[in-house]
């Protein structure tokens, strides 16, 4: 059972629908949370604004695009900016790059998952949402393979339910959940 | 082998080490203040393109020189766009252009790291557009030779047309991109050497020694591709490389606010990361 004091970090990958979702858990959570939360969602690369602040208007925790070698702070949401991969360097630092798509994606959320993995262990929490494509199913399988809790939005409540299928296929998820479960977890590490 | 599989193996640290270090004795650049997780990415797409399953089959074949240019290529980053961040184009277009070539005879500007050189041919439209172009001496430079060579043909792939065009729309409304390029088969070409005043030339920013006297320095999404360290001194270069008063831009999401050096500048433009050397010497 996954325990509130194994987590150190919160990464959560989406695309296709995710917006919704993520604002509907945002609006839920606490105003305050001794973790960090990342998020790589895809998202259209010439609209560079709106992103951050529409998240923010539910959210009682701040959302920031962090910029490249910025220091990682608790209580925030940081979400992978548009045209850039979000990785964490060994350093514990935030790393952007403009390296080539990665399927089709710039942010890439195996990226995003795969580096908060090597960096989190076995204190990360992965959850993956809705979306079109197989982007973030290695990532997920990243998390696993490095002890990590890995989480998929239930295929049955997806906007689009290929990318939490594909992660299902690829590795083990611990749970598969309902928006309602998802944010109770949550609450509960938080 | 696919690249999940290759980065699965998580490329062990010491081993990368050992890699910079027979690149620099052999070639003379120098890899090591690159920052490491995204620099051991490139390296593992760059061994699964070619089938390459460790670093120990890796360091032989980069002995070969051709082979070394393919590897220079692919660990070294080569995403640039026409007018990349158009905000920051309007930006320069309105606010600092206007200004420099008003106090300045001739308006020196260096693209640091220019890539293929899709940025120099967006200063060279905008400077044209604007009637200043005569007035300017514009320089790119890179540490890849052969994407120099490209940066010089200014030759690019058609299907990015309409890409160039969104960008451009932002700029110059109206304006069609496919106007100042000519088609040759399914290629843009720019004529870049019609402009006398546009030079290009190799350059090292870690190793090599700094040019000086620029009025404008553009070293977007460079960066992040170092270390803290490495960026500390790259910083340092480029401050060395502007007269008093030039100006500075990054990346969009690169930023001098925790580095040392940040007091030389003052931010005049947060949005799009234009900086202003504060001190003169």
């Amino acid at each position: 059972m996954l325990s509130k004091f194994d987590i150190k970090a919160v990464v959560i990958g989406g695309s296709a629908g995710s917006l919704q979702v993520l604002n509907t858990i945002f609006s839920q959570l606490p105003d305050k949370t001794r973790l960090p939360i990342f998020v790589a969602v895809h998202r259209l690369k010439h609209v560079y604004t709106g992103m951050p602040e529409s998240l923010n208007v539910k959210s009682k925790l701040h959302i920031v695009e962090p910029h490249d070698k910025q220091a990682i702070a608790p209580g925030k949401i940081y979400l992978a900016p548009a045209n850039y991969h979000m990785a964490i360097e060994r350093s514990g630092l935030f790393s952007m790059s403009s390296d080539e798509m990665v399927l089709g994606s710039r942010p890439s959320i195996d990226i995003t998952l795969g580096s908060c993995a090597e960096y989190y262990k076995k204190n990360l929490l992965g959850i993956l949402l809705t979306g079109a494509n197989k982007d973030g199913a290695d990532g997920m399988r990243k998390i696993h393979l490095n002890g990590g809790h890995t989480v998929v939005q239930d295929p049955k409540t997806c906007m689009i339910d290929t990318m939490p299928k594909a992660a299902l296929a690829a590795t083990t998820i611990d749970q598969t959940l309902s928006i309602e479960e998802i944010i109770n977890l949550l609450k509960t590490i938080l | 082998m696919s690249s999940t599989e290759i980065e699965a193996l998580n490329l062990p640290e010491g081993e990368i080490k050992t890699l910079i270090d027979n690149i620099k004795k052999n070639y003379g650049f120098d890899f090591s203040g690159y920052a490491i997780g995204s620099f051991s990415r490139r390296i593992a797409r760059f061994m699964e393109v070619n089938k390459i399953t460790s670093i120990a089959q890796l360091t032989p074949l980069i002995k070969d020189k051709v082979a070394f240019t393919s590897f220079l290529n692919a660990v070294t980053v080569n995403t640039t766009e026409l007018f990349r961040d158009p905000s920051m184009w309007v930006f320069l277009k309105d606010k600092i252009l206007p200004r420099l070539f008003e106090k300045n005879e001739k308006v020196k500007i260096w693209h640091a790291a220019c890539s293929s050189g899709e940025e120099v041919v967006s200063m060279v439209i905008l400077l044209k557009e604007l009637n200043l172009l005569h007035k300017a001496e514009i320089l790119g430079t890179d540490i890849n030779t052969e994407i120099l060579e490209q940066a010089k043909a200014a030759t690019y792939l058609s299907w990015r047309l309409p890409h160039y065009q969104k960008n451009l729309e932002v700029v110059f409304p109206g304006k069609k991109a496919e106007n100042y390029f000519s088609k040759v088969e399914n290629k843009l070409v720019f004529k870049m050497d019609e402009y006398k005043n546009v030079r290009f030339k190799n350059f090292d920013l870690v190793l090599d020694t700094s040019f000086s006297q620029f009025n404008l320095v553009l070293c977007r999404n460079v960066l992040i591709y170092f270390d803290q360290e490495q960026q500390e001194n790259i910083i340092l270069k480029l401050n060395g490389a502007l007269e008093p008063k030039g100006y500075l831009v990054l990346g969009a999401q690169e930023s001098i606010d925790w580095h040392k050096s940040s007091d030389e500048f003052m931010s005049i433009s947060n949005d799009n990361k234009i900086y202003r050397k504060f001190k003169g010497q």
